[in-house]
This record gives structure tokens, sequence and C-alpha cells, in this order.
């Protein structure tokens, strides 16, 4: 999981937005602002679309709930961009791994 | 009433005092010294003045806000009537608790010359970065226009919020010196006017209508405090809880409202609007950078608030694994009669059975909690039964609340997801299914930290006088809520087996945050079990 290169921007994500509720002074020379301000810009850039589609993350509606999500098409579309965001879940996926793991130790155990 | 009542002495008089001046001076940019000098003398006096039923001190500073924003308002204008020069390395300070009290005028007077010229700064910037993309087809500004615009545009805003500030009447004002004291019990003990209390019941019930964004207003900026699950600004997606909106857009309209300083019921009157048209927002993200979000209007339908689960998969050899949202633990009523989250997890549950899941993971990230029958029935579905929390009264034996249910509606493998702004009922679920080694929680490093019960009491109640009614209602702080392990999630809340990387992780949040949280206590245990199934083994 740390090796992870979106959990590790998450990291880096989180040491950039605390480093940044700490610095409360702006600067008020034209030049030094604005090039304070295209810094921040930037910074904050490289964490733009950070979570991409999960390569072989399966994120599925229940059969039995397609007929009322299928009913109209504000309900489509909110649940399209569900699946789509569930589908970028990192975390999501993560304990989804967590999940099986904790399946195949039952299965170990010999549970179920 | 109050689980923790406070004597009324010298220290919750110092208590209120200093709330009550970051109420009405936050950012140290009214005061000097001197007035403060004159605002001091009562520090110790306001339990007396409380007692008394006297308002000496409130009458005072009052006066001196009076007076300060005659002699600010003058120095900002002064500022903003000539071209700015931006040539000095100078810097503004935006954090008050970082500042002293200005020693003079003439120091406080250099704060706003400060907080103009960035204001000014800030707007010439943005400006300059529209004009400067390549797709940009109006005529470009000079430097000159765009910084004398810019000045009548922080010009418009302030004077607006002048007026505001100065409009606020007497009741108004009092309100937050009230609330000063009454936050002095704990942070979610509070005073509620008429109007307040109707808002608070459209959050709990979750009835909006607009874009589906949840605003603050600390009387200079609007904050977004949630993003409504399942509702336009979410499905559109970029708006944010801590997002600060800057200038409102009617559909393609090339003016925008500039909303810095506006009460809170006009900004909602700009946003608001009929379904199906746009309105774009200009916010400033928490780490400073300004973003302009387009959001098509829309009913917004509450089902989208409620559980609902998915089919997870990813490789074929392995199980499918059940997901159930669970935004908040809401309890409401529909057209189809009473309804509550812990019914509807219920019916996800046996879908998801149906299904054939081999484990369900239930996401609590961000439900800051709600219904506490709810919850205790929902953690039901999990164990046979069994004590699920402890709810203690003040000088009374706490009450347990079991599930006496016997049935198992899942027993398989369990996870719980959590995060910081997972609280309240949310951590009740996530602590009983932890103590009882029923489910793994997975998360942030440790989830909000609420483990207190409030009540509204009507304050109508407490007077037959009609002709001031009404007088609203307050929220007091009235139980606290332990574990069944007698431990207490209330400011520690509930630590994760498997923490996660998640980009609030360093940023200090929760309820240790607030000014004066009841403390973390703990009380006896219950004995508790359950045989539905242990995930023990793994924990090793």
């Amino acid at each position: 999981m740390e090796a992870d290169p979106t959990f590790q921007k998450i990291n880096e994500n989180a040491m950039r937005l605390r480093k940044q509720k700490d610095q409360t002074e702006y600067p008020l020379q034209l030049e030094k602002y604005q090039k304070w301000d295209k810094k921040l810009a930037e910074e904050a850039e490289k964490y733009d679309n950070m979570f991409k589609p999960i390569d072989g993350f399966l994120v599925e509606n229940l059969a039995a709930d397609l007929p009322n999500i299928q009913s109209d098409t504000s309900r489509i579309a909110r649940n399209d961009n569900w699946l789509k965001e569930r589908k970028k879940d990192i975390q999501l996926f993560e304990t989804y791994r967590i999940m099986q793991d904790m399946i195949k130790m039952d299965a170990l155990a010999g549970k179920n | 009433m109050h689980f923790e009542p406070k004597p009324i002495d010298d220290a919750f008089s110092k208590s209120t005092y200093h709330l009550y001046l970051k109420y009405i001076d936050n950012g140290k940019r009214f005061f000097t010294q001197s007035d403060i000098n004159q605002l001091n003398a009562y520090e110790t006096q306001l339990d007396d003045q409380a007692l008394a039923g006297t308002f000496e001190f409130f009458n005072l500073s009052v006066d001196l806000q009076d007076k300060a924003l005659n002699k600010t308002q003058a120095w900002y204008q002064e500022v903003l009537a000539k071209p700015i020069n931006f040539n000095a390395d100078a810097s503004l300070q935006g954090d008050g608790e970082k500042l002293s009290w200005a020693k003079d005028d003439a120091e406080l007077r250099q704060r706003w010359v400060n907080w103009m010229k960035y204001e000014v700064l800030t707007r010439i910037t943005d400006e300059q970065q529209i004009q400067d993309k390549p797709d940009f087809k109006g005529e470009k500004k000079s430097f000159d226009q765009l910084e004398a615009d810019a000045r009548t545009k922080v010009l418009e805003v302030y004077d607006r919020l002048f007026k505001r500030l100065r409009k606020m009447d007497r009741n108004r004002r009092l309100e937050g010196y009230l609330n000063s004291m009454a936050s002095v019990f704990d942070p979610h003990t509070n005073y509620f006017s008429p109007s307040e209390k109707e808002n608070f019941d459209i959050q709990m019930s979750g009835k909006l209508e607009g874009i589906g964004a949840r605003l603050q207003s600390d009387g200079e900026k609007t904050t977004v405090t949630e993003i409504v699950a399942g509702g336009p600004a979410w499905s559109q997606g970029d708006l944010q809880a801590k997002d600060v909106i800057l200038k409102v857009t009617q559909g393609d309209a090339t003016e925008s409202d500039d909303i810095m300083g506006w009460e809170i019921d006009d900004v909602v009157g700009k946003i608001r609007g009929p379904k199906g048209t746009k309105v774009t927002l200009s916010v400033q993200k928490p780490d400073g950078q300004v973003k302009s979000i387009t959001i098509t209007r829309d009913v917004v339908i509450m089902e989208e608030g409620l559980a609902k689960s998915l089919i997870l998969r990813a490789n074929e050899t392995e199980g499918k694994i059940g997901y159930i949202y669970l935004p908040k633990f809401y309890a409401d009523f529909t057209a189809d009669g009473v309804t509550s989250c812990a019914a509807d997890v219920e019916k996800e549950v046996a879908k998801l059975k149906n299904e054939n899941v081999a484990g369900i993971i239930l996401d609590l990230r961000n439900n800051g909690g709600g219904s506490l029958r709810d919850v205790v029935q929902m953690s039901g579905l999990f164990i046979e039964n069994g004590p699920i929390v402890q709810v203690k009264s003040r000088s009374r034996k706490p009450e347990i609340m079991e599930d006496y249910d016997n049935r198992v509606q899942w027993g398989g493998p369990m996870i719980v997801m959590v995060n910081g702004f997972s609280a309240s009922a949310s951590e009740i679920l996530a602590a009983a299914l932890q103590d009882y080694d029923r489910a793994v929680i997975v998360g942030s490093t440790r989830s909000y930290g609420k483990g207190t019960v409030q009540r509204f009491f009507d304050l109508d109640n407490a007077t037959g006088d009609n002709s001031v009614k009404p007088l609203g209602q307050m929220k007091l702080t009235v139980q606290k809520f332990y574990r069944i392990t007698g431990k207490t999630t209330q400011l520690d809340g509930v630590t994760p087996d498997i923490v996660l990387p998640d980009v609030y992780n360093l940023l200090d949040m929760g309820e240790r945050e607030n000014d004066y949280p009841l403390p973390s206590t703990q009380i006896d245990p219950v004995p508790f079990q359950q045989s539905a199934y242990h995930i023990a083994d793994i924990k090793n």
C-alpha cells in the first residue's frame, strides 16, 4: 500500500495541505505576490485528477436496483457518476483487498 | 440539564470574555489595545452581570464596535480612493490569532492598508490570469485599468459588508454574546433563534432545494459546509466542503456578484433558481486556489442521501463483495410512511445476500451521525443481540442501549470504513463492532471524536408572556455516550484497525480542535459477547 503511487501522492498532498494551513502570511509586493500565487497554483495542479479509474476494479449495480435506476435520465446520470467515482476510490479498492485477505484467512482457519 | 454544568464564576467569565472577543473581532482588525483595555476591566465580571441580568459589558462592546466601524470605514475608503502602489516589500498576516492587538490607531490603520492591498492584488491577479488565457475573447485591459476596476469592486464589497454590520440590530448582537456564554459549556450547546432553528431542521431532515450545498457565513465569507449527497453540486463534483464562495454568476451572464460580506439568505437567493438553469460559482479552495464551477440547478432528490449498495469485484477467482454506502443516520418521514436508515440498511443487506456476496463493506466516511435509535438497530443486524452503547445523563446511572433482536442479518466478514468526518452515530457503530471483534475498522488516523448527545429545549415553554414569543430554542448537550467497554469516543474518536492514507490525515480536525470540548472520560464496562463472526484472528 505504501508503495502505491496514488497513496504516495495522497500523503504528499496531505503534507502540502498541512504546510499551507500554517502559512497565513501573504506577500503584498506585486512580483512577490504573483510569484507566490503561481507557485501555489502549480503545486495544487500536481494533485488535480490524481484519482484515476483503477484497472480491473469492477464496480456494479445490484440487479435488483436496475429497474429503479433506469427509470429516469437523471437517475441514470447520477448512478453513472457514482459508479465512476467509486471506481476511482483508492481507499475503497484497498478496503476491498483487505476484505479478500480476510476471506482467505477465514478459509485457512477452516471457517465457512 | 446540561451534562456538565459549570459554576458561574470568574473562570466562566474569563472564558465567555475570550470567546466573545474572538466572535466580534477574530481578525484583530477593529479594536486597538486601548479599546481592549476598556473591555478588559470586565473580564471577570461577566458572571456577576449574567446573574444580575445587567449588560454593562455588552453595551460597552456594542458602543466600541460602532466607533470602530466608523473609524475603519473612513480608512479603507481613503485607501481605495487613489491608485495603490505595490512596490513596497510588505506582507499581510491573515490569521488574527498570530497577531497582537494593534497598539494604536496608526498600527490599526496600517492593517487596513495591507488588507486593502491584498484584496485589490488578488483581484488584479485573477483578472490578469483570465485575460492571459489563450481562449480569452474580450479586450485586454492594462494593469492600471485592472487596478482601478479592482479598487471599485473592493470598495463595493466592503461598503456592503459595513452596511450589513451596521444593520445588525441589538438582538442579533446579543445572540452572539449569549452564544459565547453557551459555548463555554461545550461546543454543541448553542442558542438558536426561530429562523436558525428552521435552518437546523432543514439540515437534520436533509430536505433542501438548490444546488445541494450547505453554506455557512461568518459575516464576511460564505463557506461550503457540506455537499448534499446526490444533489447537483455533488453530481458535478468540483465543489467541496471548506470551499469559500467568492462570486456567483447567473447562466451565461457576464456580470457576477461578488458576495463577500453578504447575508447568507441573500447568497442562497442568488444560488437558488429554476431547475435546468445554470449558476457559476467562483470559489477559493482551502489551499488558496481560485476555481470556477458551473452547476446546473436541479431538485435535490432525497433518495440520493439514502443507503444504497454496489457489488465489487476485481478477480474472477475471488468472491463478490457487497458495498453499502450510508451518508447519514437519517430518520425521516417519506410518502410511504416512516422510514429509517436502519430499516434501509437491513434491506440492502438482504439484497446483497441474494447476490451471494462473500463479505460486506459499510462505508461511513463523511457520515456526521444522526439518529441514535437507528444506530442501535443497525449495529444489531450484525450480531445476535447485546448492548451497543451506553448513554449517560448527569448524576444518573448509564442507560444501556441494547439490540434485543436475535436475528443476525449478516454473519459474514465485514469492514466498516471511517474518516475524520465520521462522527457521533458513525463512531458508535464503528466502536461497537470493533469492541465485539465483529468488523475490521479501516480509515483515516482517527474519526471525529464527538461523544455527546444534544436535545432542543423550546424557550417559549419557560414563559407565559406571549408578547415575547417566539424566543427560539436552546440546544443543550444533555448526555455523553460511552462504548460498551466503558471508554468514550469523545475527543479521540475511533482508531481504525487499519489506517489508510488520507489527504486530511495531517490536519488538526475534529472535536478536540473546538473551544471547551467536554473531556474524555471513562465509565464501567458492560458484559458483551457475540458469536456471529470474529475477526480477532486476523488482527494478530
